[in-house]
């Protein structure tokens, strides 16, 4: 007897931490992004606004930085934990909305979502398969971010929208030997990253992958052109060794921010996590143009989405969230447009008023690119993530001089398009 | 009859007791089953199939075998970079674990605050903390390229951690440097030899380097075999200090094989053939371990004879 009683009540005890650790008071809801510091404060804030507002609401923050962030979200996702409201991509929300995680938001509009000041062409990117899957959090281009006095301190010509790939060089050149810094520790984007690539490539009128994704779209010989151009730099010591670029992790330890380059290459919304990381101001200029180029390489990007996951635990209180996000005037002010410029019509006029330093310099910037773009290339197939660490991989190989630019050339092309067949079949 | 009757009752208290026998371990059964044995199933049937994480694996036989062993160049190099590292760390380790060991079991001053300052490393061993540590001290504006600079052995910083001849090396040091837990298991091991066989050597005038040869080390080797099986099996899974000091970089030269199975999983959402790898490290490491213990009768003593 004395035996059973025991066990019935440890059984009892069980059953009463669980049932405890399940009673919820409140909704609780999980917010996922990456981004830096800034970023993380300023979301964070936010949130902190919003619970103020709606006291029948908690949320919890997941941040970490864009490698480690698809790596949980992967993890998450298998086990069907996703956060209620993810960030999304626009490289990887095809494929989260191919496996059914994201949940379609084009019911809600007007019921819960308020995009009576947004204008359609903001969201259009954010539609998969015609269907509304992410809310754009913010435009967004490539660019060049420097000391706003540069130009003028060390006597150089500034670079004007129109300049190109051989005004760059020579501005590089000539910031390395007014300075004894590198002019830029990159040459464009290289280092984990296609987009330098892809830039050169878009102003030959090609595309980076095939129309299917089960290809490169481009001549190889254009490889091995873009990064002649990159080792030479990096032989004449205007742009980083291999070594510094490879320890480059963050945007607080960048080479521009630690004042041992003049330029540093960026996502224009990025310009106000480096402004407050360098603590002076920074101006922006757009990427180089190609002497008879076929279309403009520089293309306007949405910074990011805030999706609703297939796991959330409740759409209405997600839906108020994202709805102030997007809509609420303070909010948007302690954000900053840190994510891009703002796709409320409402917000941004009351935001341009009262724009300082790194914003306004975003603002501008979004707008000059406007006029200086042609249209963004689809989503790129799933293996991109492979494609790029092989790009990555062959990249150091050439500025390690392990292979000329030519045989990398050659080796990128056979090992990235193995590939991406091998990801088609 | 009334045995009869009290059989049952007999069996069913006997039953009781396994009950709350299985409820006082169900902590760690929950973590066994449902952290080890499942999730290890589960990946066996994962390695046949084609599965990226985000939807419903598929049955393709043997393909991630075929592909792994016939059509991927980077599991030849994580191989190769994973043999390397453990050729280079665990006979590193050993050895200054040994002979720290032989230092810290004499009575001297302070002999155990050193004991414990030497273990700390290991402590602290497999944190990220200690490879942002080493990130910076072997960094191209480091601590260490700071000091070589101001003697003047090189010109300007050197990138330890990136560069490809020394990336791996710098990955080898910090395993070499964290020989804390093998040490303490030596000095335990060195307390247990008969301080008579020291004493008989003594007096048949042996001195110390013929003792530590004669003495220390057979008696020791017992508990060498038992260290190298340990690191052999614990260097062949390095993982934090790979994925956060170098992250493979430059082209795979620090690519360790657990470091490729992470990327393959996770990044390249390839879930399946993650996990055929896995199953491969499996395999491998089974067989290594299977040799040494094989070699073992070459070269350990045991007091009582040497049957296991």
């Amino acid at each position: 007897m004395k035996r059973t009683l025991g066990i019935v009540l440890l059984i009892a005890l069980f059953v009463t931490v669980f049932a405890l650790s399940g009673t919820a008071q409140t909704i609780n809801l999980r917010v996922a992004w990456w981004g830096n510091q800034t970023r993380h404060d300023m979301t964070i804030q936010v949130m902190e606004m919003f619970e103020k507002k709606n006291p029948g609401i908690k949320l919890s923050p997941e941040y970490t930085s864009f490698a480690g962030y698809w790596d949980r979200m992967a993890a998450q996702a298998a086990g069907s934990n996703l956060a209620d409201i993810m960030q999304q991509d626009y490289k990887y929300i095809t494929q989260y909305v191919d496996s059914g995680l994201l949940i379609a938001l084009d019911r809600y509009i007007g019921k819960g979502l308020d995009f009576s000041d947004v204008a359609d062409s903001f969201l259009a990117p954010g539609r998969v398969y015609g269907q509304l899957y992410g809310i754009n959090l913010g435009a967004n281009t490539y660019a060049f971010a420097f000391d706003a006095d540069l130009f003028e301190r060390t006597g150089v010509k500034a670079p004007t929208p129109d300049w190109t790939w051989e005004d760059y060089i020579a501005t590089l050149r000539e910031l390395k030997k007014k300075t004894g810094l590198y002019g830029d520790h990159e040459f464009t984007l290289c280092t984990n990253n296609v987009s330098g690539l892809e830039h050169y490539v878009r102003q030959h009128g090609q595309a980076f992958y095939n129309a299917a994704g089960t290809a490169l779209g481009f001549d190889e010989k254009l490889f091995a052109e873009f990064y002649k151009m990159d080792l030479q730099m990096t032989n004449e010591g205007v742009c980083a060794p291999p070594e510094v670029r490879l320890e480059v992790t963050s945007i607080e330890n960048n080479p521009m921010v630690m004042k041992k380059a003049n330029m540093a290459s960026l996502w224009s919304n990025q310009i106000v996590a480096y402004e407050k990381a360098a603590g002076r101001p920074l101006k922006m200029a757009l990427w180089p143009k190609m002497k008879g180029q076929k279309k403009e390489g520089t293309y306007l990007k949405p910074s990011m989405f805030f999706s609703i996951t297939r796991d959330c635990r409740n759409i209405d209180a997600s839906l108020k969230f994202l709805n102030y996000f997007i809509n609420d005037i303070e909010a948007n002010k302690v954000l900053n447009a840190e994510r891009g410029v703002p796709i409320s019509a409402k917000v941004r006029n009351a935001m341009a008023s009262e724009l300082t330093g790194a914003a306004k310099e975003m603002f501008a910037i979004v707008d000059l690119a406007s006029k200086h773009a042609s249209p963004i290339d689809p989503p790129p197939p799933a293996a991109f993530q492979q494609v790029i660490d092989t790009l990555n991989d062959v990249h150091f190989k050439i500025l390690y001089k392990v292979l000329t630019p030519e045989q990398g050339a050659k080796e990128f092309f056979q090992r990235a398009n193995k590939i991406l067949a091998d990801a088609a079949k | 009859m009334p045995s009869l009757k009290k059989g049952p009752k007999r069996v069913r208290s006997l039953e009781h007791d396994n009950l709350a026998g299985y409820l006082f371990i169900s902590p760690w059964l929950i973590g066994f089953f449902g952290f080890m044995i499942i999730p290890m199933i589960i990946s066996i049937y994962l390695s046949f199939t084609r599965y990226n994480v985000l939807t419903p694996p598929r049955w393709i036989g043997l393909q991630n075998f075929k592909d792994i062993f016939y059509d991927d160049p980077r599991f030849w190099q994580a191989l190769k970079v994973t043999f390397t590292y453990v050729l280079g760390a665990v006979p590193l380790r050993l050895f200054f674990a040994l002979v720290l060991a032989v230092l810290f079991s004499q009575k001297r001053m302070f002999v155990g605050l050193y004991r414990t300052m030497y273990y700390v490393p290991s402590l602290i061993g497999g944190s990220v903390a200690v490879a942002v540590m080493w990130r910076q001290l072997f960094g191209v504006s480091g601590a260490l390229n700071s000091f070589l600079v101001k003697i003047g052995a090189l010109q300007t910083g050197f990138g330890w951690n990136v560069h490809p001849k020394t990336a791996l090396l710098s990955l080898i040091v910090l395993a070499a440097w964290q020989f804390g837990s093998p040490m303490l298991i030596f000095l335990a091991g060195i307390k247990q030899i008969p301080a008579s066989l020291y004493e008989s050597a003594a007096i048949d005038g042996a001195n110390r380097v013929q003792a530590f040869f004669r003495i220390t080390l057979p008696q020791l080797t017992p508990i060498i075999f038992f260290n190298l099986v340990m690191q052999t099996i614990n260097n062949f899974m390095v993982f934090a200090q790979a994925y956060i000091i170098t992250g493979g970089q430059p082209f795979d030269r620090t690519l360790v094989y657990v470091l490729y199975l992470f990327r393959t999983g996770f990044t390249y959402n390839k879930m399946g053939y993650a996990c055929a790898l896995a199953w491969i490290l499996l395999f491998i490491i089974g067989v290594l371990t299977a040799l040494i213990f094989r070699s073992s009768s070459y070269w350990v003593y045991y007091e009582s004879g040497g049957d296991l």
